[in-house]
């Protein structure tokens, strides 16, 4: 009986050591889709320009801002999309990806004027919910 | 010479009419009566002896005897003796019951032997069960502990792998501090559990110990070194001296 409790005394405190560590919460902010996320950022504009769309003679201009999401901040792969919050008039879209498959947005603006500066606040998004916000800018030249 | 003649005479004649007076008398006394027969009926049926008339040691359960009163002294194995006279009818089958109280030597050991008994019962079985019960209670609180820790894992694991902004929200503000104290709690109950049982388990293997080392009674049958004392036991061939012997067993 001795042994038995020698035996199990160690057995005990092995056990009891084996979870003894806690989930710290406050370390869980790199996931990109957290709306607490604080790391790096996650968008990054690539380039703005103006093209013209529509068929002629019903043709119109357009600003294009195109911005890359950094999908390698990811913590695994995942499917989203961006909500879009263009600060110069407060309207609101949701973005796919252009091309699909592809990290690549674009956001188009019909009232742009050139030289001023286009900030817009991207977040991604799934299930009508939104990750934290980054403001990204572009000036057309 | 003739006195000597004389007295010689007298002598023979008196030791000879004494030895005729006792042969009547053994006669008168013997001659005219019948026998009967006693029928035992004793508790217990099966170990008792008797001794017959102070002289014959006997284990039957009828005896022919002649009538008139006889002494008996009944004993068996922690029994006391018990000493009676039964007189015997001519030619009559009398049935005799008798019960053989336990001796108090017999009853003392057996109220010690009940004692250890339960002492061995309070010294090993209770403390066995209370750290069975207790070693069940810190398993099921190491389960739960286990538990617990999983779902902190699966926590983990969701926050992880899900690109929903409003379930990794609801997750780190709901969901996890409340599975978070689930698990604070979880680990307090297993070492509460797990300290109650070792706790258990020591007390348990002193008590084992304690009770190991008392002495199991003794019992030494005194009525039967008094029953057995040197007696007649007929048999068919002659008959024998008996004489006890006890020899404690534990």
């Amino acid at each position: 009986m001795k042994r038995t409790l020698i035996l199990l005394l160690p057995a005990v405190l092995a056990l009891s050591g084996c979870y003894k560590d806690e989930t710290d919460v406050a370390s869980w902010t790199n996931n990109p889709f957290d709306p607490g996320y604080t790391g790096p950022n996650v968008f990054s504009v690539d380039t703005t320009y103006i093209e013209t769309g529509g068929v002629p003679p019903n043709t119109f201009i357009r600003q294009v801002v195109e911005f890359r999401v950094n999908s390698g901040l990811f913590l695994a792969p995942n499917a989203y999309q961006v909500r879009v919050k263009d600060l110069d008039n407060g309207q609101e879209q949701l973005l796919s990806q252009y091309p699909v498959g592809s990290d690549l947005f674009r956001y188009y603006k019909l009232d742009f004027t050139v030289g001023q500066e286009l900030c817009l606040e991207a977040a991604l998004s799934n299930e009508l919910s939104d990750g934290r916000p980054e403001t990204i800018c572009a000036t057309l030249q | 010479m003739r006195t000597l003649s004389m007295n010689g005479r007298s002598a023979v004649l008196r030791q000879f009419a004494l030895a005729a007076f006792a042969h009547v008398l053994l006669a008168t006394s013997t001659y005219g009566q019948s026998t009967g027969t006693l029928r035992l009926l004793v508790d217990p049926g099966d170990s008792y002896q008797f001794v017959l008339d102070g002289k014959y040691r006997m284990q039957e359960r009828e005896v022919k005897l002649l009538e008139g009163p006889h002494t008996f002294t009944f004993w068996a194995p922690t029994r006391s003796m018990v000493d009676t006279v039964l007189r015997v009818l001519p030619e009559r089958t009398t049935d005799v019951v008798i019960r053989l109280p336990h001796s108090p030597e017999y009853m003392a050991y057996t109220r010690e032997l009940q004692q250890l008994k339960k002492e061995q019962w309070l010294g090993r079985v209770l403390p066995s069960a209370v750290t069975l019960g207790t070693g069940i209670w810190a398993v099921s609180g190491f389960g739960n502990y286990k538990d617990a820790h999983e779902q902190l894992e699966a926590d983990e694991a969701l926050y992880t792998s899900s690109a929903t902004p409003r379930e990794l929200e609801q997750l780190k503000s709901t969901e996890l501090p409340r599975h978070q104290q689930e698990f604070k709690d979880a680990r307090t109950m297993f070492y509460v559990s797990g300290g109650v049982f070792l706790a258990s388990a020591a007390f348990t293997t002193w008590s084992i110990i304690k009770a190991s080392r008392k002495p199991a009674p003794t019992f030494e049958d005194k009525e039967k070194v008094r029953f057995e004392g040197l007696v007649w036991v007929p048999g068919r061939q002659g008959g024998s001296l008996a004489m006890g012997l006890t020899i404690p067993i534990r």
